[in-house]
């Protein structure tokens, strides 16, 4: 339990400085930003209490935000998802329930399960995200574009992260 | 209570995220300039929009009062119409004559917020500047003047009223054309103080003050108040007290004065300000 405890903080400290150092410098003329880790929200296990899912959200998209200084934006994108991801996983949810001692990974349920549930909680946080970045309906259409560019990259990172680092 | 504890309590995962949600948007609000100039804006434009609301209300309810002084000045204006066509009939025929240019027109607006027991008092009018009102124009109303526009948005207008400690008016004795400079006294909204008239000018109680029309703002002759009192202040001037000819407390249509030679004044008269 504890080592689990430990192995989350230690990816919630890693995630942040891998988006603020790495991922943040992958711009593809302004249209494609990768927000990779809201990998840290769809990889938490099943049995997380519903506090804890909505306050480490809330604490992630914050530090986040201070080292974007955008406070707010972030947090307020990533406490939606959270909001969102049991709901999620209860439509996807296999037809006796989820095991215990399972994750909600690509090696546990298959790539079109991982598939389905990731890009649904990704395009969530990244249109809330946008908008709220944009703050007006003015370029919809454009900022709807970078909604779905970035929402296909970020997926793309988070599947390919399930096979070298996240495997089990 | 019990029921409100069990929903409380059932609901704990929604009303948690509602609560971290909200604080995250406040977050957004306060700490990001573009969301907060947008949430400015927003709030400003409610609030105009519900002082718009009340005061349509209380327009309503005070039309009689109204229109007992619009008749009235109507019929001042009529008299002026038959006096003007007595004495010269053939002003009827417009001329072309580019001498006798209009130099000012009026645009008449409604106040939808006044305040008239503050140190720095300010009007809200109904008319912005998609009616052509644009910042230090003058606005008056057919008592005299009203105060002076400090800026304006689409819809409205926010105006410096005359009873503003900030505000000083060049103001001139009407019988003798004396000038000097017009204060609000900051004590209520009936008195002010008219400044710098030396000791040898006779003045009495009872005598017209009214604009000089030096600023560019307001158009000369606008009435501004009566001498009610006036005292040697020690020096080479007179203390002179005056009654503000302006009702502030039922004003509820104003005009504001627009120019056509401010700029060419000003552009003449900015020269001086270069040596």
């Amino acid at each position: 339990m504890i080592k689990f405890l430990l192995n989350n903080i230690f990816s919630f400290v890693l995630l942040v400085l891998l988006q603020v150092i790495v991922f943040d410098h992958i711009q593809f003329s302004g249209l494609i930003n990768p927000y990779f880790y809201v990998i840290f929200i769809l990889l938490l296990p099943f049995e997380t209490p519903g506090w804890l899912l909505l306050l480490s959200s809330f604490f992630l998209g914050f530090f986040v935000d201070v080292f974007y200084h955008t406070l707010g934006m972030h947090s307020s994108a990533c406490t939606f998802i959270a909001f969102l991801r049991p709901a999620v996983l209860k439509v996807f949810a296999p037809r006796d329930g989820y095991e215990p001692g399972t994750l909600p990974r690509i090696h546990f349920f298959g790539l079109t399960w991982f598939l389905k549930y990731s890009l649904i909680l990704i395009l969530a946080h990244h249109f809330v995200l946008f908008y709220i970045e944009m703050f007006r309906f003015s370029d919809f259409f454009i900022t709807f574009f970078k909604v779905i560019l970035s929402t296909m990259f970020t997926g793309f990172l988070v599947v390919i992260s399930q096979y070298f680092i996240f495997r089990r | 209570m019990r029921n409100l504890l069990r929903f409380i309590v059932n609901n704990q995962f929604t009303l948690l995220f509602l609560v971290i949600e909200f604080f995250s948007i406040a977050l957004v609000i306060r700490h990001n300039n573009y969301q907060q100039a947008w949430y400015n804006n927003f709030s400003q434009n409610i609030n105009g929009y519900l002082s718009l609301k009340i005061n349509n209300l209380n327009q309503y309810l005070s039309l009689k009062e109204l229109n007992d002084r619009l008749s009235s000045e109507n019929a001042i204006l009529r008299n002026q119409i038959e006096q003007i066509r007595f004495i010269n009939p053939s002003k009827q025929v417009i001329i072309n004559d580019t001498i006798h240019k209009q130099n000012y027109s009026f645009i008449i607006a409604r106040i939808i917020s006044n305040t008239v027991n503050k140190q720095y008092n300010y009007l809200t009018l109904d008319k912005g500047s998609s009616d052509g009102v644009k910042p230090e124009m003058a606005v008056i109303s057919d008592n005299g003047v009203v105060g002076i526009v400090e800026s304006a948005t689409q819809h409205f207008t926010l105006v410096i009223s005359l009873l503003n400690r900030n505000m000083k008016v060049s103001a001139k004795i009407k019988k003798n054309n004396c000038f000097g400079s017009f204060e609000w006294s900051g004590l209520n909204y009936r008195t002010g103080y008219l400044n710098e008239i030396p000791l040898h000018i006779p003045i009495a109680i009872g005598d017209t003050i009214v604009t000089t029309g030096f600023s560019s703002i307001f158009p000369e002759g606008i009435s501004l108040g009566y001498i009610t009192d006036f005292s040697v202040k020690g020096g080479n001037f007179y203390k002179i007290k005056l009654q503000i000819s302006n009702e502030f407390k039922s004003l509820s249509y104003v005009y504001i004065v627009n120019n056509f030679q401010k700029e060419e004044q000003k552009q003449l008269e900015s020269v001086l300000k270069h040596d």
